[in-house]
């Protein structure tokens, strides 16, 4: 069996990506919001089409109409969901209403993140191979309930089991074709990483907290693999603390000097350094993917997902 | 037929680039799998509607289709790229793919005037709307529950109440706002009004005045913010730009969230400097009417200004009350015409005068 190794390069230039959000500003703005999707669409378009993989770049074949519909709809559920709210909370019943949102929520976000990771990877491709997820909703709201009650109950702890568990089971659904993702990280391993994050950058004024970003990047990145038959290829990240360190002092410092006026700089930069940090090593042949996934258009999760403002997850 | 050119297909079936020949003509792309062009084997045509065109690197990519996801790409430097990217570059005549061919100066420059355009247009329209809305008998009962939960904690000095009611009605301070005065025991030098009418003013501060006038100007100032409904205007416009500005901090946070919040600091306190000389003004007119001489309202200040701590003149843009230096001086200007006029004493004010000290 042949053996690859691969990396992913993001060819954006923050200029380019400037002026884009400006075009997305001004037509966000004087139609009151209503070109939202469309500015996403853009904005996304422009990530997927400017990271190149083995040669071939991503490319996000979502678009603003898809999504205007799934914002619409995300937008009247949470209309009136809000509108109860506030109706509860001016008849004196604040506990009621604000019990109901929570519990509303809850419950929703399970179904966003499956909307939302649905149509993300149905219109990702990359060399004309869509991308899929497979995951069950009522299984996905079953482990956040269980995720959920749990981490209420030990007060936090359960979180990093929560969250990883959630990790795994979106990303083990994800599809490449005819291959397929899977992650292996684990609630005892990942809290570890964050009790020992948490005092060592206690214990060295701030300074090891680079480090610390840099372990959890890597957790999420060593533990993803892609296999496919019995070929499998590996995901490694190569980033340092120091490269961490660096990244995100110098982001900081563009961003003051600036007042902001360089945030698409530094997300281009950031972008930039993830990517190159990430290698793929193993025995898949890339050309031979064969697509698998059929065309898929609901966006209304991916729009919910956006209204309670938590991003894409991975 | 045009000329053909060999360019990488992807199917989107398999991952694979294939080998293949591209021509285009006015209508569409049509393409061919192979390295040799036959004339009887299948060609598969795309109109130029359903393509898009994209550089990434030093490579052009032309997806087909935007139902399935086969593309061709080829180096960006092909003799045929200019001619190709011509003819779909034709399709995208959208409002968007002309700002996004505008210059990033420009496109800066409209967003700053869109914001500044936005800004402006909520700062008037919110608080002209809310006075609109919330009518004063509204503003009454309001400024009722906030004068009755304010007054718990102080104790009322009855008597001197009752004289200064009798004093103020004397003065008829306002048509829109039944004004109420209460006198609350305390040693200091203060007195403010609640929206709808209630006025409190404490021992403290008709200890400090010398005379009637005095008071009159007092009231006639506390009146004026009623009557101008001051507070229900800042609530408005604090309302309105609180909103915008938490609608971009939502965006962009840290260093420029420091930067608009202390912006907006400034301008309220610009504007509490403009309600509080409008009140002057609007107190000294009401004095003129009174046939009170309006420099009663300089000698206010002048007291005032004597019984609170110095603070460096430098300063005064940082107090929440403007600078009183600035304030007696536009009332002496206020009252330069009234030089010469004469006002007879009042003997009805007088005598509620002497019976408050």
């Amino acid at each position: 069996m042949e053996y690859n190794k691969y990396s992913l390069v993001f060819k954006g230039s923050g200029f380019n990506l400037f002026k884009i959000q400006l075009v997305n500003i001004i037509l966000t703005t004087i139609t009151l919001g209503l070109y939202y999707p469309w500015a996403k669409a853009r904005t996304l378009q422009y990530f997927y089409g400017n990271t190149v993989f083995n040669e071939q770049p991503f490319v996000f074949t979502g678009t603003g109409s898809e999504m205007f519909k799934g914002f619409i709809k995300a937008f009247l559920l949470l209309l009136g969901l809000y509108g109860a709210v506030v109706y509860l909370v001016l008849n004196e019943q604040e506990y009621v209403g604000l019990a109901l949102l929570y519990i509303v929520l809850i419950l929703i976000i399970p179904f966003a993140i499956h909307g939302s990771y649905r149509y993300r990877f149905a219109k990702t491709v990359w060399s004309g191979i869509r991308f899929g997820y497979m995951g069950d909703k009522w299984e996905l709201f079953g482990l956040c309930m269980k995720g959920t009650l749990l981490t209420i109950v030990t007060l936090g702890i359960y979180g990093a089991w929560f969250s990883m568990n959630l990790r795994r089971y979106l990303l083990c659904n994800v599809k490449f074709g005819n291959a397929r993702f899977s992650y292996k990280g684990v609630g005892g391993e990942y809290l570890w990483l964050n009790i020992k994050g948490y005092f060592l950058t206690v214990f060295t004024i701030g300074l090891y907290f680079f480090w610390w970003q840099k372990d959890l990047y890597n957790y999420y990145v060593n533990n993803l693999r892609l296999t496919k038959g019995e070929q499998t290829m590996l995901v490694r990240s190569t980033a340092t603390g120091g490269d961490f360190l660096a990244l995100i002092f110098v982001n900081l410092v563009l961003f003051i000097f600036t007042l902001g006026l360089a945030t698409p700089w530094i997300i281009v930069r950031t972008t930039r350094f993830l990517m190159l940090n990430i290698t793929l090593d193993g025995t898949i042949v890339f050309d031979e993917l064969k697509q698998t996934e059929a065309e898929y258009d609901d966006a209304t999760g991916e729009d919910i997902a956006d209204f309670l403002d938590f991003g894409f997850i991975i | 037929m045009g000329t053909v050119h060999s360019v990488d297909f992807f199917d989107g079936m398999q991952a694979g680039a294939k080998q293949a020949l591209m021509y285009f003509n006015a209508d569409g792309i049509s393409i061919q799998l192979g390295i040799e062009w036959d004339a009887s084997a299948t060609v598969l045509f795309f109109p130029y509607k359903q393509c898009s065109i994209q550089q990434t690197g030093n490579k052009l990519f032309v997806f087909l289709n935007k139902r399935s996801t086969n593309y061709f790409s080829f180096a960006a430097d092909a003799p045929f790229t200019q001619q190709l990217q011509a003819q779909l570059k034709q399709q995208d005549r959208s409002f968007a793919g002309s700002l996004l061919r505008l210059n990033a100066l420009s496109l800066l420059l409209m967003v700053v005037v869109l914001f500044g355009g936005v800004y402006w247009a909520v700062a008037t329209i919110v608080p002209w709307a809310g006075l609109k809305i919330i009518k004063p008998s509204t503003e009454i009962s309001l400024g009722e529950q906030m004068y009755q939960s304010m007054i718990r904690t102080e104790v009322i000095d009855e008597r001197r109440t009752k004289v200064l009611q009798q004093f103020a009605q004397t003065l008829r301070l306002s048509k829109d706002y039944p004004i109420k005065v209460t006198v609350v025991k305390s040693k200091d030098v203060n007195a403010y009004a609640i929206p709808g009418g209630h006025i409190v003013v404490y021992t403290g501060i008709i200890r400090a005045m010398q005379s009637s006038d005095e008071l009159a100007a007092l009231l006639g100032h506390e009146a004026a913010h009623i009557n101008g409904r001051h507070s229900l205007k800042s609530i408005l416009r604090s309302a309105a730009t609180g909103l915008m500005v938490s609608v971009v901090l939502n965006d962009i946070s840290g260093v420029f969230s420091i930067v608009v919040e202390n912006a907006e600091g400034l301008r309220t306190m610009h504007f509490s400097r403009k309600i509080e000389s409008s009140a002057d003004e609007a107190g000294m007119q009401m004095l003129v009417k009174n046939q009170i001489h309006p420099l009663a309202m300089k000698r206010l200040m002048q007291r005032l200004k004597d019984n609170t701590p110095s603070i460096p003149n430098e300063l005064s843009f940082l107090m929440s009350h403007p600078a009183t230096d600035d304030r007696i001086k536009h009332a002496t200007e206020f009252a330069i015409p009234y030089k010469n006029s004469s006002f007879a004493p009042n003997p009805v004010l007088d005598s509620l005068w002497s019976a408050l000290k």
